[in-house]
């Protein structure tokens, strides 16, 4: 674009500040809508597949009266003395059906050294589990060494890489990528491990593992072609007091809420995006009708119709982009202050995306805001182009 | 022949009814004619001037510019022209508000340039030549104003200097000295013959009877049709 038209560009965004500016400011509202909505539609399907990679099994046993939480997929509530019965892990390896099957240990302390909340322990058996080591292989390379634990997103380290349990102190092997859930505040064992938690809790005179080392819950992982149905009756008939409960039954409410929050995202920005061009027609339409005679006098002095047409365009594109970055400056800075809180509001699993998933969203909102301005005046800019010169010059205003 | 317009007509349409604003014309000019178009009003001048000057387009008929039609141009070239070939001085002044009477005044040339259209000073003003015009129009100390800060014949004369900017080869000006007192309207006229002592054509349409001294071509417009006038065709020079 030639400096004239840049000129005229900026001098009639400048000239009516209120018009333009408060048509930037509209913008800047829509982009900010967008882009949180955007960011927040993306941050809930990570989470969401996230989670259910992480669970890594296709059915979970556990004691009756337990409950799991479906955001964690954590036991959760006083599981104190709540245990399976003994034998049932050999028992469901020798059905058939079972690919694997892994037992875990589940504890919460009270006080710990690295935070002052509380702190879910879970112990995995190193040799049979599937489901905590492929997580431990994604941030550390090699076995867990022996007594080493590995610690949550969010938990706290310290300077020296350990963590204080009972005044026995464990080093802290690796720490996970975030979840979005509780598992991030959680403290990932091998058995040997907890059992040496165990040992430094007696010491302190508390027990809170009172069988040695019963299971909290057993993750399945299924064959082809399993029947799931015929698994649980045979469980069940065996055992009393347990609950079979599949990936399935698990997520379906996240699944749910998830969807539903989606579908409400994508309303909202096609609703922001057909509202920010309603106001941009309305308003250039109103100013082009205003500015007839100018446009009239560009046209006597050479302007092409083209060139007329661009500048239209031109300014269309100003307003939207002033809009834009100040909307995307304004939601970004919101969005990264208040993400813990945001994502806590909307209870479903929230982590925040990878940068290029987040520079795909900026992209995305940029690209969508940016055109809606010159896309909506189209219509607006073509007709201004073909203005007739000599009879809108005889539109005198008296 | 700098400008020749032949079989030239424009229908309007008035509560049902066709009528030729131009009918039938015939008209021609040499570099360095001084065309004097009388008539009264809404007998049709500004209308005749708009279609020579490239801005309207006649229902029927030819205008031949230094050898090309007018009606075989694309809209590039023939902007192109109205930019930089033709200096087109409407009745009713009009001018970017945002903008000074100085940049409104360069307007054409930063179009033509593609240059910047903002202008610090007028001391930016290296022509000097356009700043003798502003000065023996007597707007020379306004062009730093803002355009709703002049009077409407202060306007009329800047809007005759933006015309001049280009250095085209015909002027057009429809009523140039309409508001304008005994001794600006003489300025204006003195400018114009001026411009037609260094080969320009220029063609105005007037009621100002000055205007029978400084054509060299006088014709009067009645319901349209343009007719050579009483006065002697050699008449101003
Ligand atoms: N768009 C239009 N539609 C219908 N009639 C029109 C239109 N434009 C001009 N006219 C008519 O055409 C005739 C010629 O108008 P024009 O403006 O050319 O007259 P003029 O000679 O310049 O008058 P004046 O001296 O008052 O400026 C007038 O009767 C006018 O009313
Ligand atoms: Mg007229």
């Amino acid at each position: 674009m030639d400096k004239t038209n840049l000129d005229l560009i900026l001098e009639n965004y400048l000239r009516n500040p209120f018009r333009s500016l408060g048509l930037s400011l509209l913008i800047a509202l829509f982009a900010s809508i967008l882009l949180i909505g955007g960011l927040l539609s993306l941050s809930l399907s990570d989470g969401l597949k996230r989670l259910s990679a992480r669970l890594g099994a296709d059915v979970i046993v556990i004691p009756q009266g337990s409950e799991i939480n479906d955001q964690t997929v954590l036991l959760q509530g006083d599981t104190k003395y709540k245990y399976l019965p003994q034998g049932s892990l050999e028992y469901i390896r020798s059905l058939s059906g079972v690919k694997a099957a892994t037992p875990q240990y589940f504890l919460i302390t009270l006080s710990a050294s690295c935070c002052d909340q509380k702190v879910s322990i879970i112990g995995f058996d190193a040799k049979s589990d599937f489901v905590i080591q492929p997580w431990i292989r994604e941030v550390l390379a090699g076995k867990l060494p022996q007594g080493s634990i590995v610690v949550g997103s969010e938990i706290s380290t310290g300077e020296k890489k350990t963590l204080r349990f009972f005044d026995r102190e464990f080093p802290v092997a690796a720490k996970l990528e975030p979840v979005g859930n509780k598992l991030d505040q959680a403290v990932f064992v091998d058995v040997a491990t907890l059992a040496s938690i165990r040992e430094a809790a007696e010491a302190k005179g508390v027990t809170f593992l009172d069988e040695a080392l019963s299971y909290s819950s057993i993750l399945i992982q299924l064959k082809e072609g399993a029947d799931v149905d015929r698994l649980s009756r045979e469980i069940h008939s065996r055992f009393d007091g347990v609950q079979f409960r599949t990936r399935k039954d698990l997520f379906s409410g996240l699944q749910n809420s998830a969807d539903f929050l989606r579908i409400v995202v994508w309303s909202i920005v096609a609703f922001v995006l057909i509202l920010a061009a309603v106001a941009v027609v309305i308003s250039f339409s109103l100013s082009a009708r205003e500015r007839r005679r100018e446009y009239a006098l560009l046209r006597i002095i050479g302007f092409t119709r083209k060139r007329l047409q661009n500048l239209v365009l031109g300014e269309a594109l100003l307003v939207s982009s002033v809009g834009t970055y100040v909307g995307l400056l304004f939601a970004s800075v919101v969005f990264f202050t208040f993400q813990i809180w945001i994502g806590e509001c909307v209870e479903v699993p929230f982590i925040i995306p990878t940068a290029v998933e987040i520079a795909g969203v900026y992209a995305a909102v940029m690209f969508l805001l940016l055109s809606v301005g010159p896309v909506a005046v189209y219509g607006v800019a073509k007709k201004v182009s073909r203005i007739d010169a000599y009879a809108a010059l005889r539109e005198v205003e008296h | 022949m700098i400008l020749n317009a032949s079989n030239l007509y424009k229908t309007y349409t008035r509560r049902g009814d066709e009528f030729n604003a131009v009918d039938q014309v015939e008209f021609f000019a040499w570099s360095g004619d001084f065309s004097v178009i009388f008539g009264e009003s809404g007998s049709g001048k500004s209308t005749l001037l708009s279609l020579l000057a490239g801005i309207h387009r006649p229902t029927k008929g030819s205008i031949v510019f230094n050898g090309i039609d007018f009606a075989s141009l694309t809209d590039a070239e023939l902007s192109a022209i109205r930019n930089d070939k033709i200096g087109y001085i409407p009745q009713d002044a009009v001018f970017l508000p945002q903008f000074t009477v100085l940049e409104n005044i360069l307007l054409p040339r930063a179009i033509r340039d593609g240059k910047k259209i903002r202008v610090e000073d007028i001391s930016e003003l290296t022509d000097l030549d356009i700043f003798s015009k502003l000065e023996s129009l007597g707007i020379a100390h306004l062009v730093n104003e803002m355009p709703a800060e002049l009077s409407g014949g202060e306007l009329k004369r800047a809007s005759i200097i933006r015309a001049l900017v280009n250095k085209p080869d015909i002027v057009i000006a429809d009523e140039p000295t309409s508001n304008l007192d005994e001794a600006n309207g003489k300025n204006v006229f003195e400018l114009l013959t001026e411009l037609v002592q260094f080969g320009t054509s220029v063609i105005v349409a007037t009621h100002d009877a000055r205007g029978f001294k400084y054509g060299n071509r006088l014709y009067t417009m009645l319901k349209g049709q343009l007719l050579p006038s009483g006065e002697s065709d050699y008449g101003g020079l």
